[in-house]
Formats: structure tokens, sequence, C-alpha cells
């Protein structure tokens, strides 16, 4: 892909805490400007890449690059065009939107004051919190807050702009919401959004990694992953009782269970034959068979590995 | 049981936590420290052994009182964990009963914070048999002291305690609930114990913690019998104590059981109605996809301005909410509320009211951080919690991520919540400053003086305030862990506070130390402001180090591990930061070289060891010397050049010497002045000098012509005294640019060896290896009796020259005075011979004057009074003069003719209110100037009654000057005391000596022991100024006052003052024998020869009237007699005492007693005895020793009102 003059390079960047856990191992990424979608399931170690993106933590090695800035050592350069919206925020819930909005604005460098009258007006309406400016934080709900600290990320027109699963808890038309206003963002900004909800990243981003245990599992064009896996998913109805025989002859990548049944989804690249049905695959399928190892970068290779054999 | 598995499960886990051992550890440090740095020194001084019950008893008590801000966190996280850290969505909704929850925790709590305490017994052991403490301190090992004092101090304190803190970190839902808890116990007990010798019963009541009750008994009311072998046990008020305050702490568990709720915070408790917004889904909202305005493309701008306007708008943001929380500036008003109520109380001398001058004020709202001072202490408290606030809020808030990630540098984010926490130090000072104003204005009398108000609050208190603001800051910074954080501060703040105890003095080692700065109207700041400002700015350039430090280490993420962290600091390290940095350590060295250049080069850094060395030294070189015959100091001429702004003086002086020792002397011992230069000895014969000591100051001139016995001898010298910057303890307050004032003890050679140079005190003697001896020597110590320091008679001349605006006085007659080279220049000689103790004054003084002239003498006879005064405080000279008159017309009567043709009294600039009577000029602190006795409650002049007793000096002290043995003070001070009340009563009246003796018993309600050597050998201050005065006039009463008088008379008489050997108490005794009918001898050896109490009680007291109008009154009295020894032991002694015995008619409206009726003395002896009293009129209450002349601390029993009879 590339050094884009905008985009954010992760070089071979690991992490490993006190007590032993390695969140990163070893990571590289290129990430162009758009949304990004960073898919993994929780524990996979988004949040420590986020906040490392975030100038929040330091990777042990690797390195770190938002166009030309190097984010480990420009700290304050990255800062200055990084809008964060933390998987887990507090405010202060005696203070107003409008207040605590002005507040970061002076923190994000907006010092004129009629500058900042605008933008925080504009954001407010944005989130469609104009209505509530003068509320009491402490009052407002789960979405809302949300959406308020969306508009302190989108302050300064950020360049980079990190959401750390920003949807994990909002109900369906604050989502529907939410992610419309993501998608409205610049196309010269990089937007990472970190989620464990496949479908997120499915409606909105046009690059994605999936991560888990610390590695990138897959990197990809969510349409280009789910067009690889044309004629490879395959489904069956059948009995719970039944599942862990198909599993020892299948590659069974998820089973939901169905008014009382289980539907069964296997990765296959022939047909498996008794009773299982060919699907269209989606980004829910590329995500589970990657996770289960059937498909992804490190799969490839194997497959790869042994056509030769 | 669920209790049992709450409880397991909070003990277990606050086990494994660090912080609690690390509690452990320090209360173990504590405790172990209070004994070897404290108590240990105490005992070998003789006071008690170091193992004593006591010992033990107070150790636990003081570290139960730091225990409670330290271990706060125990009780306070036991409460509060579970909904800080949002787990009470879990345990709040298990099926756990309430009281299971609670009890739990709180037991648990219990255990945890009994464990830690566990220390104080662990580090007290470790202190008195590890450490090496000498076996000759330690009495017996004795489990049953250890024990008292942990199950009936430290465990009860500690369940009171965590009651307290539970319960208020359980109903705020705040961990911090349980530090202002912690902090509200240990106010408490520090101002109770305050207060407690005048609070009484309730005082022992009020504090949970029982810390003053212990220390008092370690401090005043036990003997030291009692203190080596008493156990503190459960009686009396202590026993009441513990059930109140148990019953209490029940009381509030039971409250917090009731209004505690298993429900979650934000639903549980005092949502305002309507206040609640309606969830925002309801609305149904039109969904702007796309159609909305483009998003802002305003970008920030960043630079320094920028940085600047973030700082401002932190700052203030971070002041605002710290301000307006609870614990903000309303518990600042609180505080300066209180702060402003305790000015009348505190701004006092002997209990007089002062006029409120600004200076005076200032003086009690202030404090440096080395001074512990009670409020000052709550705000160094408060401070270190408001930078916990401030450093920990974003993160507590869950706020810190976003605002992290924001383009704020390190150094505003330090800086602001420095700025923050400075702004709420200028609100408390300014709340302090209306609190001081508003006093002045209660109390009136007193001009405000708002410029000294600015430069002493904002100006020298807030550079205190920030100083420890910055170190609060930088601790919890680098700490990083909310808790620890405090107790690290806590102890940085302790360390502080009592570096001088634990041995670190110098205050280039101890953060934010300076001399202190003084102001008083009359010398202004002095020579005090420029080494305050050396060591501040000194402190200021570490506190800026220490703030780069803290803002390189700030946190910013969730790096917390040392190695990242150092890491980060490593990146944060730029070129600006070296730049600070390079000034603050460029600042540190050369503001710590200068002021080491002063403290260390220009004068001796003598710490208190150091000292002692050197007393040591003295002693062990040249007490070989006590007894070699020296010359007697006849005469002084001196020629003395003052330079006040320059801070200068030259002497020169002449001494004359002469042989009346009886023997040829070869030698002459010198004790030269110490902080002077002395040069130019020179004799009117040939000598040489052969030994020059001038570490030690002492020097040997071997003369080439022996001096013959009564053959005199010349000796010059000059003394140099020039102020040189400033010593660790500041600059030197004797020659000032308005009120100079020094004397020839500390800086003119002196003749022969100098006893009053060793180290008196008996565990330091030991250290250093000098043979023991008591402090004072025993008035039964024969050879002591020749010996007490300049005792000498002196005719007296000096030429004193002077800035040109001031004036100077000395000693004796001002001959004349005139002006040369613009300069001013005084002739001063005595008339009469006058006792070898002078000091010079140069100042710009005020001068009352008044005359005496006595009356049974020629015109010559006429006595000069002249009260040298601060400008503008005319009241008290008024005062003093009249009350000098009274004392000379009687004095001169009663004992003996005044020698001298003046009597002066002249201001000395200080806070104090003493006064120093030398021959002839009395030397009376600025502050007796302000006292106002027609403000005293008690309707009391005590001004006019010191000015008797400071004129008394002149003939108890200067004329006679008792040998410097056990009992001079009762000579001395005993005497003066005795010698005021006869010119009250005659020249004021009866009712004015009856207050003056109330006054002198006022020390009475203080709690002390008995335990006291007799009046003869009195060596305290209780003893020479208050029980000997009342003994004397005692016998007075008994005897008659001309008898005592007489004998008083004949002492002087017969003891001159050139005289050997020096008169001693018992020379006083013998002359108060020969007065005293032999009736009376008795009573004379109960008060003065042995430590005699007596136990008066009326029983029942009942009258009848006769036929004839009269009342026949019934008494049942009881007495008993004690004479307690040194020790405590207290011996039953047969009484046959003559006992006044009063009848009174009912009190006069105003009075308290009404006119006597009845005043007899009978025979009274030990035990129950039944009187029979005619009187004329009806009685209405009878007293036994009615006027309180007989020593009896409990005087209410004494009488009884009248009952009729059937």
């Amino acid at each position: 892909m590339g050094n884009h003059p905008f985009g954010l390079t992760i070089r071979n960047v690991s992490k490993r805490y006190a007590n032993g856990v390695q969140a990163l191992n070893n990571i590289s990424l290129d990430i162009p400007p758009g949304m990004y979608g960073l898919l993994g399931p929780n524990g996979a170690g988004k949040s420590t890449l986020m906040r490392t993106l975030a100038t929040l933590q330091e990777p042990d090695e690797g390195q770190l690059f938002l166009g030309d800035l190097d984010v480990v050592n420009q700290k304050e350069a990255v800062r200055q065009t990084l809008g964060y919206l933390p998987q887990e925020f507090g405010v202060y819930p005696k203070a107003s939107a409008e207040e605590l909005l002005d507040y970061f604005a002076v923190l994000k460098g907006i010092t004129n004051r009629t500058l900042r009258r605008a933008t925080t007006e504009a954001l407010l309406k944005q989130t469609n919190l104009w209505d509530k400016r003068k509320q009491k934080l402490g009052g407002y709900s789960g979405g809302m807050r949300q959406r308020f600290g969306v508009a302190v990320a989108l302050l300064g027109n950020p360049r980079l702009l990190i959401v750390d699963e920003p949807t994990a808890g909002l109900d369906p038309a604050e989502r529907v919401r939410f992610l419309n206003l993501l998608s409205e963002l610049g196309e010269n900004s990089v937007v990472i959004l970190s989620t464990h909800i496949v479908e997120d990243v499915a409606e909105l981003c046009t690059n994605m990694a999936i991560i888990n245990k610390g590695q990138i599992l897959l990197e990809a064009q969510p349409l280009a992953a789910v067009a690889a896996l044309k004629g490879r998913i395959w489904r069956k109805l059948t009995d719970k009782n039944a599942l862990p025989a198909l599993e020892r002859e299948h590659q069974v990548i998820s089973a939901k269970l169905l008014s009382g049944r289980t539907m069964v989804r296997v990765y296959s690249p022939e047909r498996p034959g008794n009773g299982f049905e060919p699907v269209e695959p989606d980004l829910e399928d590329a995500y589970f068979s990657t996770m289960t190892g059937c498909f992804g970068q490190t799969s490839q290779q194997q497959k790869a590995e042994g056509i030769v054999l | 049981m669920k209790l049992q598995g709450i409880f397991a499960l909070e003990f277990r886990y606050q086990l494994h936590r660090p912080t609690t051992w690390l509690y452990f550890a320090v209360i173990l440090g504590l405790a172990f420290l209070i004994v070897v740095g404290n108590y240990a020194d105490d005992a070998r001084d003789g006071y008690f052994l170091v193992n004593a019950p006591i010992v033990i008893a107070t150790v636990a008590a003081i570290c139960c009182v730091k225990w409670l801000v330290i271990g706060a966190s125990v009780a306070g996280d036991a409460a509060a964990r579970d909904v800080q850290t949002r787990m009470h969505s879990l345990t709040y909704t298990a099926p756990t009963s309430k009281a299971a929850y609670l009890g739990g925790r709180l037991l648990a709590a219990f255990a945890l914070n009994a464990l830690i305490l566990l220390a104080i017994p662990a580090g007290l052991l470790l202190a008195m048999y590890v450490a090496g403490v000498e076996a000759d301190i330690l009495g017996p090992f004795r489990v049953a002291a250890y024990l008292t004092a942990f199950f009936f101090i430290v465990l009860p304190n500690a369940f009171y305690a965590t009651a307290i803190q539970f319960s208020l970190a359980a109903l705020s839902r705040r961990a911090m609930g349980s530090y202002l808890g912690g902090a509200a116990l240990f106010v408490v007990a520090y101002l109770v114990w305050q207060v407690l010798p005048n609070a009484g019963e309730w005082g022992k009541l009020a504090d949970p913690m029982s810390f003053g009750p212990v220390l008092n008994h370690m401090s005043n009311d036990w003997s030291p019998l009692e203190k080596n072998t008493r156990l503190f046990l459960l009686e009396g008020s202590f026993l009441t104590n513990r059930l109140l305050w148990l019953g209490i702490s029940l009381g509030l568990l039971a409250f917090t059981y009731v209004r505690f709720q298993l429900v979650l915070p934000e639903t549980g408790q005092k949502q305002k109605p309507g206040k609640r917004p309606t969830p925002a889904v309801a609305a149904p909202e039109r969904l702007n996809r796309g159609t909305g305005a483009a998003l802002p493309q305003v970008r920030g701008t960043y630079g320094f301005a920028t940085q600047l306007h973030q700082l401002r708008l932190i700052s203030w943001q971070a002041f605002w909410q710290l301000a307006k929380s609870r614990a903000g500036l309303p518990l600042l008003a609180v505080l300066a509320l209180v702060v402003g109520l305790a000015v009348p109380g505190n701004l006092k001398g002997r209990g007089v009211p002062l006029l409120p001058r600004t200076d005076f004020v200032l003086d009690f709202l202030t404090a440096s951080l080395t001074q512990p001072e009670p409020f000052w202490v709550i705000m160094a408290l408060l401070t270190i919690f408001y930078a916990g606030e401030l450093v920990w809020r974003e993160r507590e808030t869950g706020l810190s991520e976003i605002a992290n990630a924001a383009p704020v540098p390190e150094w505003v984010l330090f800086l602001s919540r420095f700025l923050a926490l400075g702004l709420v130090l200028v609100v408390w000072l300014a709340l302090l400053m209306m609190a001081g104003l508003a006093a002045q204005a209660g109390l009136g009398g007193a001009r405000a003086e708002l410029g000294l108000y600015g430069q002493v609050l904002f100006g020298l208190q807030l550079v205190e305030c920030l100083l420890l603001a910055l170190l609060a800051l930088a601790v919890h910074v680098l700490v990083n862990q909310k808790f620890v954080g405090h107790l690290v501060a806590l102890l940085a703040y302790g360390g502080i506070a009592f570096a001088a105890t634990l041995g670190i003095e110098h205050k280039l080692l101890v953060f934010s130390a300076s001399p202190r700065w003084t102001y008083t109207a009359m010398a202004g700041f002095g020579p005090t402001l420029a080494p305050w400002l050396w060591f501040k700015g000194y402190w200021a350039a570490w506190a800026l180090l220490l703030g780069v430090v803290a803002t390189l280490f700030w946190v910013r993420g969730r790096e917390a591990g040392f190695a990242a962290r150092l890491q980060l600091a490593r990146r944060r390290f730029t070129g600006s930061v070296a730049l600070v940095s390079a000034i603050a350590i460029g600042s540190i060295l050369g503001a710590g070289g200068f002021i080491f250049y002063n403290t260390n080069v220009l004068h001796d850094y003598t710490s208190a060891a150091a000292v002692k060395a050197r007393r040591a030294a003295y002693e062990q070189r040249f007490r070989q010397y006590l007894n070699v015959p020296q010359p007697l100091l006849t005469a002084v001429s001196l020629r003395v050049e003052m330079y006040p702004k320059q801070r200068r003086v030259a002497i020169q002086g002449a001494y004359l010497l002469v042989n009346n020792s009886g023997v040829t002397i070869d030698s002459v011992h010198l004790a030269t002045g110490v902080g002077v230069a002395t040069t130019g000895v020179s004799f009117n014969q040939p000598a040489k000098a052969v030994l020059v000591d001038e570490e030690l100051g002492h020097r040997i001139y071997a003369l080439a012509k022996p001096l013959h016995p009564s053959d005199s001898l010349r000796l010059s010298f000059q003394v140099r005294y020039q102020a040189q910057g400033f010593s660790n303890r500041g600059a030197d307050a004797q020659v000032l640019g308005n009120g100079t004032s020094f004397r020839n003890m500390e800086w003119l050679p002196a003749i022969g060896y100098q006893p009053y140079r060793e180290l008196d005190e008996a565990g330091a003697r030991k250290a250093y290896g000098l043979p023991p001896r008591p402090a004072t020597a025993s008035l039964y110590d024969v050879a002591a009796r020749r010996y007490a320091p300049f005792s000498e008679q002196i005719r007296f001349a000096a030429i004193v020259g002077t800035d040109v605006d001031q004036q100077v006085v000395a000693p004796g007659t001002l001959r004349r005075t005139w002006t040369q080279a613009g300069r001013r220049y005084f002739h001063y000689a005595t008339d009469a011979p006058i006792r070898n103790e002078y000091s010079f004054f140069s100042a710009n003084y005020a001068v009352r004057e008044g005359k005496w002239r006595n009356p049974s003498a020629g015109p010559e006879q006429e006595v000069a009074i002249q009260i040298f005064y601060p400008p503008g405080l005319l009241e008290n000279p008024t005062r003093m003069v009249r009350s000098a008159q009274a004392s000379l017309d009687y004095y001169t009567k009663q004992f003996g003719p005044y020698p001298h043709r003046q009597l002066r009294f002249v201001a000395h600039p200080g806070y104090d209110f003493g006064n120093h009577a030398a021959p002839i000029d009395i030397t009376t602190e600025e502050g007796f100037f302000l006292l106002n006795p027609k403000a005293d409650p008690r309707g009391f002049d005590l001004v006019t009654a010191v000015v008797a007793h400071e004129v008394a000096h002149q003939w108890w002290g200067n004329q006679l000057k008792p040998a410097d043995v056990e009992g001079a003070g009762l000579i001395t001070e005993s005497l003066a005391w005795y010698s005021a009340m006869g010119v009250v009563e005659d020249k004021y009246g009866s009712e004015h000596l009856r207050r003056l003796l109330s006054f002198l018993r006022e020390e009475n309600e203080t709690p002390r022991t008995r335990a006291a050597l007799p009046l003869l050998q009195a060596t305290d201050w209780y003893q020479m100024y208050r029980k000997g005065p009342r003994a004397l006039y005692a016998l007075s009463q008994y005897v008659g006052r001309d008898r005592v008088n007489g004998a008083l008379r004949n002492l002087l008489a017969n003891h001159r003052p050139t005289t050997l050997p020096r008169p001693t108490s018992l020379d006083l005794y013998r002359e108060l024998q020969t007065a005293t009918p032999d009736s009376l001898q008795p009573l004379l050896h109960d008060l003065f020869k042995a430590n005699t109490f007596w136990d008066l009680t009326t029983e029942t007291a009942t009258a009848q009237q006769l036929k004839d109008g009269a009342w026949q009154v019934s008494l049942t009295l009881r007495a008993n007699k004690l004479a307690v020894d040194s020790a405590g032991t207290e011996t039953k002694r047969p009484m046959k005492d003559w006992v006044e015995i009063g009848v009174f008619a009912p009190a006069e409206e105003g009075e308290q007693i009404g006119k006597p009726l009845y005043l007899q003395k009978h025979l009274i002896k030990s035990g129950k005895q039944t009187l029979l009293l005619t009187v004329p009129d009806k009685p209405a209450k009878v007293g036994f020793d009615p006027h309180q002349l007989l020593v009896d601390w409990n005087t209410i029993d004494n009488y009884k009102v009248v009952q009729p009879r059937n």
C-alpha cells in the first residue's frame, strides 16, 4: 500500500504487560485515510493498539507513523491532529455539555473565542446535542454521552480519529446515528474504528484488519474478503448434539441457535456434502473463518505450502 | 456464614496489599523513633525509666493519633471500595443481608487496623531491647504494661476510629470520607490536648483517642513514682471516656446501618425529583444523514500563547472544582472563622488581654511549616488532601484518557494544578486576613495595618503555603497511588515539622526551612528578612526542580511502571526542560552556597549536639581552675561605639581587679565572650598569655609580678562585634536598626572559670563522660555556696556613642550627653555599686518620667523613674511609674534603702511579655506594653503587680544575690512576689491583693503531680513563682506581716553583697525561724522544709438562733496532712495545726462571699472534729481555712453553706 502522506503506518509493534500478557505481538499495518475497521474479540489487543496510537501508551518495540510524524517520539504533534474516543470514559457530572466541550476546545488549541463558539455549536448540532447543551452531563443517557464523546473527538478537525468500541452500549437507533456521524468524516482523515461488532465494519469501512491475541490475522478490504469466500461457506440446520461430530469432520466457523435447532456454517473449498447448502458469504463469515484459522494471511500461507506438498 | 465469608475475603484482600504493611512499617518506625529519639534521652536525664508504663502508654497514644491520618484508607476502602471500583453492581445485588455485608466489612477493617497497630508494641520492644538502650535506664520487663496500653488505649481507639471512619466512608460512598474522619479526630485530639489544662472533666471525655489525658499524666500530673510503676487502668474519667465513645461508636454504626442502602449510588439517595432527564430515545429524532452542515474545519492553533490560554483555563477549572466542593471554600471559611474566634483567647499575656496590634495578631496568624501550630497542621493536611484531589480528579472521573490525548504539554498540566492549589491558598489567606481584621475590630484599641497584613500574609506566609503545595503535588505525581501518596506526603510533612527533634537541624537540609522572620512595631523586620529570603529562595529553587521532575514523570496514560515512566521522562527531557533544570540547579547551588558561607563559614555552625560538646569540653579542660584564687572585679569603665545601621559595636574596656583572696595571685583567668572578637588584652603590669582558647573562650595570663593581697590590677581589652550575615538560626537580633541591646554577660570578658557554662543535663553529662552531678547544686552543698554568676559589685561608668537619632540607656546617672561628628554620645556613671550585670540599649524611645522622693530622707534621696517605651503606647508607662513609686515607698520602708538615683524600665523589641531586672535598668519586652489590664475579666491589674515584682528584684536578686544552689529562686522570685503583695495591699487595697492571690492560685487548677522537693530546695517555675510567694504570705498571716518583713530586713542586713558564703534559702529560713513564735514553728517547717499538703473538709455546718439573737454554729470538720517527697511517696503526718475558721454573712450582690462574722484560728487535729461557735448575725457560709493559707489543692470542700438546725 505504501506510505500515504496522511496515512498511518505501524511497523513491528509489540507490547507485553507486566503481568505477562502479550497484548501486541509484532504488529505491522498500513492504514490509509478513510474508515478503517479493527475487528477482534475482547482482549485481542485492540484497545492497547488504540491507546498506543492515541499516545497514551508506549510500545515495547516498533514504530508508528502518522504521515511523517513519529507517534512515539512526537506525541505533542500527533495530539494536535488527534481525536480520541476511548472505550470507557467519564465526564464531570455537574458540567453541562456546552461548558465541557468548550473546555476541551481550548485544550485542543482552539483559543479564538468566536471560532470556538462556532465549532462547538456545529459539533453539538452535528451530534444532536444542541437542544440538551445546557443540561448537566450527569443526567445524560449512555448514547448521549457517547455522542458527546464524539463531539470532543471531532474538535479541531483531527487527521487521526480513533474510536474504541464506540457502539458497545448503544441502542440500535443510537448506533445508526452514531455510525452515520462517523461516515461523514473527511476523506483526508484516518478513522480507526475498533469493534467486535462485525456489522459496524461491514457497513462503514473501506479497509479492515482482524486482530486476535495480539496478532493481525487478516488485513483486507471487507468486500474483497467477502468475495474471496464466495463458494466456500456452507450451512446446515442440525441438532445440537450432532455438533461435536460435525466439528470433527468439518471446519465449523459458527453455530447459531435457530428456533430450537442449530444452524451450522462451515468453511470448505468444496461442497462438504450430506445436507450442506451453499450460502452467500458475509463479513461475519470472513471474521469467523479468520478467527478459526481457515482464512486469512496465515492460513493462505499454509494452504500454499499444502499445495507444494 | 455470609458475614464470615465477607470478613475473610476483605481481610485477606487488604492483608495482601502492600499498603497495609506499609502502614504497619510506618507505625512501627514511629513508635521506635519516639522512644529512641525522645524518651530514651529523658530517661537518661532521670525523669523515668525508658520502659515505664507511662512511656508505653504515651507512645501508644501518640502513635494512635498519627495512625488516624496514616491508616485511614483501611476503613475507607472496606466501606467504599465496591462503589469506587464499580463492583457494587455485583456485590450489592448478591443475596447478602445489609448486616452481613456491613458487619463483615467493618469487622475486617477493625481487625486489620488492630493488626497494623500491633506495630506499636512491636516498635516499643524493638526500641527497648534491640536498639541498644543501656540497661540502667530499663526497668524490669512488665508484660502488663504492654497489655494495658494495647487493650485499654490502642484497641478501643482503633474501634472508635474504625467505626467513625467506616461510617463516614460508607455513607458518603467515598474512601475519602474515612480520611476526613481521621483528620477530624486527629485535630480534635490535638485541640483538646491544648485546652485540656483549663478544660477540666469534659476535656477528658471530648477526645475519643484520650490523647491529651495520657500525655498530661506524662507531663504534669503523675509523680515520678507513678510514672514508673502505675499501670494505665480503666478507671475514673478514662473509663467514662472509653464507655462514652463505645456508646457513640455503636450508635453511629447503628445509624450507618439504618441509612446505608444496598442500591446503586446514583439512584440510592436524594435524587432531586424532576431533575432526572427524560431518556433521549423518547424523542423521535430526525436522522441527520449527511444533510447536516459539514463538520467544522477549524483546526487548533498551537504555540506558547495557546499554552498560556490552556494554563489559565485548566487552573481556573481545577481551582473552581476544588473551591466549590464541600471540603473546599466552605471548610476553609469555617476554619478561618474558628481562627478568628480563637484570636481573643490567644492574644493574651499571662491571661491579660493584649491591645490587638497588627504585628501581634499576625504573629498568631502565621507559622512556618517547621512549626506545627494547630490550625496550620490542619492546613497542611488539607493542602495534601487538595493536592491528591487535583492530581487524581480526572482519572477518578474517567475523563483522563480524553484529556490526556489532548495537545496540552505536561508542564501546563502540572503547573495548572499548582496554580489551582495556589489560588485556593491565596483565598485561604484572604479569609485568614478577614478573620484577623474582624478580631481586631471586635477587640478594639488598635489600628489594623492593611499594608502589613498584605506583606506578611501574601508576601511571607504564602511562600510557606506554596512550598508545601508543590511538595504535596510532586509527591502525588511521583508516587502515583492516591493513598500511598497521601501517606508519603504526610510523612514528608512530619519529617519537616519534626526534623529538629530527629536531629536534622541545618535548615539547608529540611525542605522549606528557614529562620523565622519577626516583625514588631518597634524593630520592624529588622535583620530577619534577609536570611528568610535567602533560605526561601534556595527552597524555591528546589521546588522548581521538584516541579520539573514531577512534570517529567507526570502520568499521562496507563504507563505506571517505573521503567516505562523513566523512559517517558527521558523522552520529555528536552532542551527547554534542561534549561529550566539548569536554572534551578544553578539557583540551588548559588543560594545554597551563599547560605552555607553565612551559616558555616561566617558563623560557627553549631548544632545542639555541638553546643553540648563544647560545654563538656569547657568543663573537662578548665574546671581544674574553679578554685584557683582570682582577683575580684570592682570597677568597670567602658567606651562603647554602637553603629546600629551597620550592625557593629566596638568596645574599649578597663576593669579594676582587686586581690581580696588573702593569698598571692600569679595568673588571671579570663572567660571571653561568645560571638565577639576580644583583642588587646593587657594589664597595667607585664603579663604573658600562657593559654588562649578562642573556641572555648578561656585565657590564662601569667602576671610577671604576683598580685599581693589587697593589691589591685588594671585590665584593658577591646571587644568588637560585627553582625556577619546570618547563621542557621537567623540573623543576630542584638544589634538592630532600632532596638539594639546587649549585655556584658554575653560579650565582655569575665574573671575566672564560669561554672554556668557547664553542661547540666544528667544524660548529656554521662554521654560526654562528665562526673554525675545534679542539674542545680544541692542546697546542702557547702562548697557551692560561694558561687553565683556575675555577682561582683562594681562601680560602673561608660561613654556610649550611637546614631544621632537614637537614645542610649545604661546603668547609672546620665552625666552628660552631646553630639559629635554626627553621632550622639552619652556618659553614664553609677552613684553606688551595682551587681556585675548590665545592658546597653539604643533605640528611638518615647520616655515617660516620674519622681520618687524618700519621705524620711533629704531631697538628695530622689529617684528618677523613667520608662523608655515604644512610641504610641502610653497607658502602661503611666501605670508603671505609679507602681514603681508605690514600690519604692514600700520597700525602702520595709526592707532598706534603694541605693540608686534612677529606676528605669527599658523596652526591648519582640513578641514576649516578660521583664528582666538588672540593677537600675529593667528590660521590658515590647509585648508588656500591649497588656491591657482594663479588659481583663479578672478585674486585676497585672501590669502594676509585675512592676512591683520587678522593682522588688532591686532588693531580692540585685542587693541580695543568692548562691547558685537549689532554693535560689525562693530568695529572688518568691520574695519579689511576696514583696509585691505588700505594695498591692498597701497602695491598692485588700481587694486588689485578693485578686493577686487568686491569680497566683490559678496555676493550681492545672493538674500536676504533688511530688516535689520542699520549697527551700525549689528549682521549678511553679514553686518559685507561685507556691513560694503564697507560703510566705501564709506565714505573714500567721505571724504578722511586720515580723516576716523584719526577718527579711535582717536577712538583707546580714548578707551584704560582697560577703561569702552567699546567702541560701537556709539563711532565709533561719531568719524566719527567729521571727516565728514556738507555737508556729511546726507550720514554718511544713511550709518550707517539707512538701506538705493539707486536706481540709467541712462536712456539716448547721446554725441555730439563740435567745439573745445571736447564732450558734455547729461544724463538723475533717482534716489530714501529708508529706510528699520528690518521687511521690506520700506519708501521713499527724496534724496539730492552727487553722483559720471563718463564718460569713450572706453575700451582697456581686460578691462571692459575705462579711466575716467570725474569723479565728483553731488548733485542729487529724481526723474528724466538731466545733461550736457563736456569731452575732445570721451565718450563710463557713470556711475551713477560708483564705486558703495552707496548701490544699481541693478547696471547694473547705466551704459549706450553713443549714438551719431544728
